[in-house]
């Protein structure tokens, strides 16, 4: 096997000393540091090193350990007839430690999720990026940092309810996490120049100078000043590069001190970041880009895709077609977005670059796809929209099968017209003994999916037991295959599911800080009554029509900033009460409010999903969000549709 | 509106000076706004914003939109959130004692819970949970007795959840409940009930008739077997930040004090009622009803006597369920 996981890439540069990421040489600015190697800067560097190393062995051990405990609990819960009953409260400690330490790790790597269409574009701006970006997460490691400690000391009297565990031990990783973001940041602004770091002071001051003005002009305007300079802090630190997390935290976290609030305020923030990601419904994400990338890499996806390609690739688009039917398919068993991308985008993705496929068609059309699942029983939001209103969680689910099977007819029909220049390569014809082979060795991969779609099915495992089921066997067939081929000893196969591991943690990291990050501005705005200001002004429509447009507008963009759940849970309610008022019915509302904010999660240019879903395929955000503008146009016309033709979700 | 978060406006302001400071108290519920659970919240939203004149203002928050009840445990302790409801298994991350309340067969009844309340041991887990934890527990709310709802059938004796996989709180008093029956216990969050009982990952679940309709789960779940008042209990309180509460001048907490008193009496009231008519909306949407015979009812209970009780007694001592109990029979 000559091919390299994409773990073992990452290994090469980091687990062996001479590789290891050096102070400023891996920034995502792509101008290397080049100042003459002193002393200094060698025991620098091979301090960072040690401390990375350190980092790097906490997330392997935490991901495995998690996966040991989940598996022993459904193989002692089915086989045995005796559940661990302390998984869950325990799966809070892996789940921080990949969020904190991994979005640690990640902007180490230069791998921080950020908007780059201002950097890209203004290169004066992108000369006092780099710093900016530097300085601003150092300050919101130490803002974060010094509120956790606080934090830590109210949860002390909190323990869990089997073990008892102090949840101070569970959710230590924030501390460490932030430890860590200052650790990196200080070494990545050590060795810039002199002039460098001046270039980004003044930048830093001249956005606090707008701020100021803002500030100014807001309270003769008699406009609250807290907000209008809270969303003015959130569009610069996206301008200028910084993190969308950092973003995200900072302005909501000047918006909750500006304004005021009864309180110890700062615990709050960490408080409520260490809650979003916690929630074990996340486990299933690690797991599933795991499995994709053993699966990958144990040549099961090989023989897939190749198989698949025999049977569609002569049909134009075909193998995205798969992917389209894939993801319904998938979407049919785990109830969550991101982890149907996780466990299809990565088992295919290497497979679909080798066969010449487009990076970035692979990702819009799965971001697409994923928003369509979105209404294919089970989901999530569905679930929970059914819980929190009157609305049949069973009538929903029924309701949203058609919508999904229209999103899935337009994203096939975009597929078809968009890929008529990437089908136009001689395809060989393969006789039908080759294809037979294909089939056969087609099987195993197969049998993995059988396990998998069974176990769901007959209730032994549930979703995120699963992605923990699809890892083990996922570990047995590359074991075995290896030892077939004898090609690697087991030494390397180690090394690579180290590098695979901290592949994990830093894809896992990024995308949960922002879903943290994102809980904050949540918060904020519920704090601050915006949802009830609102709602208030929706009051003030009475036609039907004109509500539903302002919603298919809308929602996409709340969506976008709120990160799907939390918007769900606040804005659920009350849009509901305010459609069945207009003589909108339930559970074609329902419909619309979910695809609408699932809709957000994945558009451009700050939708979690769309970021997560470029990481995954390792597609470049800008070229992917060109290639996803007919196909968002395609879902926005579906979500329309649904909207205004009532039949669509009613008729079944 | 049914909204996510919602204010109280006063509709009384001629009392005690509406010209006086105001107040602002964020209240949370984890339910939503319609949901019988937050009735102690509203009623004493609506009764201490009359009784302040307005000086005392309410921002209610429902469905969970601030975080889990274990967040705002947290974010009250914080003193972001001043008021809020929550369950009594809930309060046990912060004062185990609280498990009292998933003692299988300890109340026969309402009146049994309401002794316990409002004798030394309620006063013993206020004061325990006021020194150790910073949470004041302003009052109590009665939610309900669990029955069993199952997807495969009645449970008409106790054999019958010999094999069965049954879906609890993770609680170690609940747990030991159900595997000393031979059951196997299976944790999981209120969120995955729905599709635990679709897919089959569990088969039955102890639960009153109101969380069965708030959630929908007789969608999925038709075989509803009452045991009447035993297997098990749910408790709910509202709690309130101690610093807020002491930074409220004196005739505006004895007001808040008030109206917490008022709301628990209307909360409380009809609840016998209530239960009647989820049980026939239960029907109406075809769940099937059974009644456990009480020979099994009463080995259930010697059963569940004889190896629950000791794991509660291990861990906190006997004093706190002896109290409770010479309450009830006393
Ligand atoms: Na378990
Ligand atoms: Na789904």
């Amino acid at each position: 096997m000559d091919r390299k996981a994409r773990g073992s890439e990452l290994v090469s540069s980091e687990v062996h000393p001479e590789a290891a990421p050096l102070p400023g040489g891996h920034s995502d600015d792509g101008v290397e540091v080049t100042a003459p190697a002193s002393a200094f800067k060698k025991r620098l560097a091979s301090a960072e090193r040690a401390f990375d190393g350190a980092l790097q062995t906490l997330v392997v051990l935490s991901l495995f350990a998690e996966l040991a405990i989940v598996v022993a609990d459904f193989v002692g819960r089915d086989v045995f007839g005796h559940a661990l009953l302390w998984d869950e409260e325990v799966s809070v400690l892996p789940l921080s430690v990949l969020t904190f330490v991994g979005a640690a790790l990640a902007y180490a790597r230069g791998k921080s999720l950020s908007v780059k269409i201002i950097t890209a574009r203004v290169p004066a701006v992108a000369a006092v990026a780099p710093v900016v970006q530097d300085v601003t997460t150092l300050v919101f490691a130490v803002v974060l940092g010094v509120a956790s400690v606080p934090y830590l000391q109210s949860v002390w009297s909190t323990t869990t309810p089997i073990l008892g565990l102090r949840t101070t031990y569970l959710a230590c990783p924030i501390e460490l996490g932030m430890v860590a973001f200052v650790v990196y940041a200080v070494l990545r602004l050590a060795v810039r120049t002199w002039s460098e770091l001046a270039r980004g002071i003044v930048a830093l001051v001249a956005i606090l100078v707008v701020l100021a003005i803002a500030w100014g002009i807001s309270v003769a305007a008699g406009v609250g000043p807290v907000p209008v300079d809270s969303v003015l802090l959130f569009c610069a630190l996206l301008a200028f590069g910084s993190p969308i997390a950092v973003a995200f935290t900072l302005a909501s976290t000047a918006y909750l001190a500006l304004s005021n609030h009864a309180g110890r305020l700062f615990e709050t923030v960490p408080t409520t970041m260490q809650g979003a990601v916690t929630t074990t419904i996340l486990l299933a994400i690690p797991f599933f880009i795991l499995a994709g990338y053993l699966l990958s890499d144990g040549g099961l996806s090989r023989g897939l895709v190749r198989f698949a390609d025999d049977c569609v690739g002569r049909v134009r688009g075909g193998l995205m077609h798969v992917v389209t039917v894939s993801m319904f398919l998938f979407s049919g068993l785990s109830g969550s977005k991101l982890a149907d991308v996780s466990a299809v985008g990565t088992a295919v993705e290497r497979e679909y670059a080798e066969r010449g496929e487009s990076r970035e068609q692979l990702a819009s059309v799965l971001a697409v796809t994923a928003i369509m699942g979105e209404t294919v029983p089970p989901s999530t939001s569905i679930i929970i929209l059914g819980s929190i209103t009157a609305l049949s969680i069973g009538s929903l689910f029924i309701g949203g099968i058609l919508p999904a099977v229209v999103l899935g007819l337009l994203i096939v029909t975009v597929t078809h017209f968009s890929s008529q220049k990437l089908r136009d390569r001689t395809i060989p014809k393969v006789g039908m003994w080759a294809r037979a082979q294909h089939l056969i060795a087609a099987v195993p991969a197969f049998a993995v999916i059988g396990i998998i779609v069974g176990g769901i099915t007959s209730g032994n495992v549930t979703p995120t037991e699963s992605s923990a089921l699809a890892v083990a066997l996922g570990l047995l067939i590359v074991l075995l295959s290896r030892r077939r081929a004898i090609v690697r000893t087991p030494a390397v196969v180690g090394r690579d599911l180290w590098g695979m591991a901290v592949s994990v943690a830093v894809l896992v990291g990024t995308v949960q800080l922002i879903v943290a990050g994102a809980s904050v501005t949540s918060y904020a705005l519920q704090i601050g009554n915006a949802t009830t200001e609102f709602e208030l002004w929706l009051g003030g429509i009475h036609s039907q029509y004109l509500f539903l447009a302002l919603m298919v507008v809308a929602l996409p963009i709340v969506g976008s900033i709120l990160e799907g759940l939390p918007a769900l849970l606040v804005l659920g309610p009350p849009l509901l009460s305010v459609a069945t008022s207009l003589g909108v019915n339930g559970t074609q509302f329902g419909i619309v409010l979910i695809i609408g904010l699932g809709f957000g999660t994945f558009l451009p240019p700050i939708g979690v999903g769309y970021l997560f879903t470029c990481e995954v395929v390792d597609a470049e955000p800008r070229a992917v969000s060109r290639k996803m503008i007919p196909y968002l146009a395609a879902i926005f016309v579906g979500l329309v549709a649904v909207a205004y033709i009532p039949q669509v979700t009613l008729i079944l | 509106s049914s909204s996510g978060s919602s204010s109280v406006n006063s509709s009384n302001s001629s009392k005690s000076g509406s010209s006086g400071k105001k107040y602002t108290v964020i209240g949370s519920c984890p339910v939503p706004q319609n949901a019988s659970q937050c009735d102690i919240l509203e009623y004493t939203a609506q009764d201490a914003t009359s009784l302040s004149g307005g000086q005392l203002q309410f921002q209610l928050h429902y469905n969970s939109d601030l975080g889990t009840p274990g967040q705002v445990q947290t974010l009250l302790q914080q003193n972001q959130v001043q008021l809020a409801v929550t369950s009594t298994s809930d309060l046990t991350a912060v004062v185990g004692e609280f498990d009292l309340f998933n003692l299988p067969f300890l109340f026969s009844g309402f009146p049994a819970v309401h002794a316990v309340t409002a004798g030394p041991a309620g006063a013993a887990l206020i004061s325990e949970l006021n020194s150790s934890a910073h949470i004041k527990l302003l009052g109590w709310e009665d939610e309900g007795f669990s029955q069993l709802l199952s997807r495969t059938g009645f449970v008409n004796s106790i054999s019958d959840l010999k094999g069965q996989k049954i879906r609890v709180i993770a609680d170690p008093l609940l747990t030991t409940t159900y595997s000393s029956l031979g059951a196997i216990p299976v944790p999981s969050t209120q969120a995955e009930v729905y599709t635990g009982y679709q897919t089959g990952e569990f088969s039955v679940a102890p639960f009153s008739a109101g969380i069965v309709l708030a959630n929908k789960w007789q969608e999925v779940a038709k075989y509803f077997t009452v045991v009447g008042t035993g297997a098990g209990y749910t408790e709910n309180t509202l709690i309130a930040n101690p610093s807020f509460l002491s930074s409220l001048p004196a005739n505006l907490a004895t007001d808040l004090q008030k109206a917490v008193s008022e709301a628990e009496q209307k909360a409380d009231t009809g609840i016998d009622a209530e239960n009647a008519q989820d049980m026939n909306l239960l029907k109406t949407d075809g769940v099937h009803f059974s009644t456990m015979p009480s020979a099994s009812v009463a080995a259930w209970k010697q059963e569940a006597t004889q190896k629950v009780y000791p794991v509660f007694t291990s861990k906190y001592g006997s004093s706190l369920l002896n109290e409770a109990q010479a309450s009830i029979s006393g």
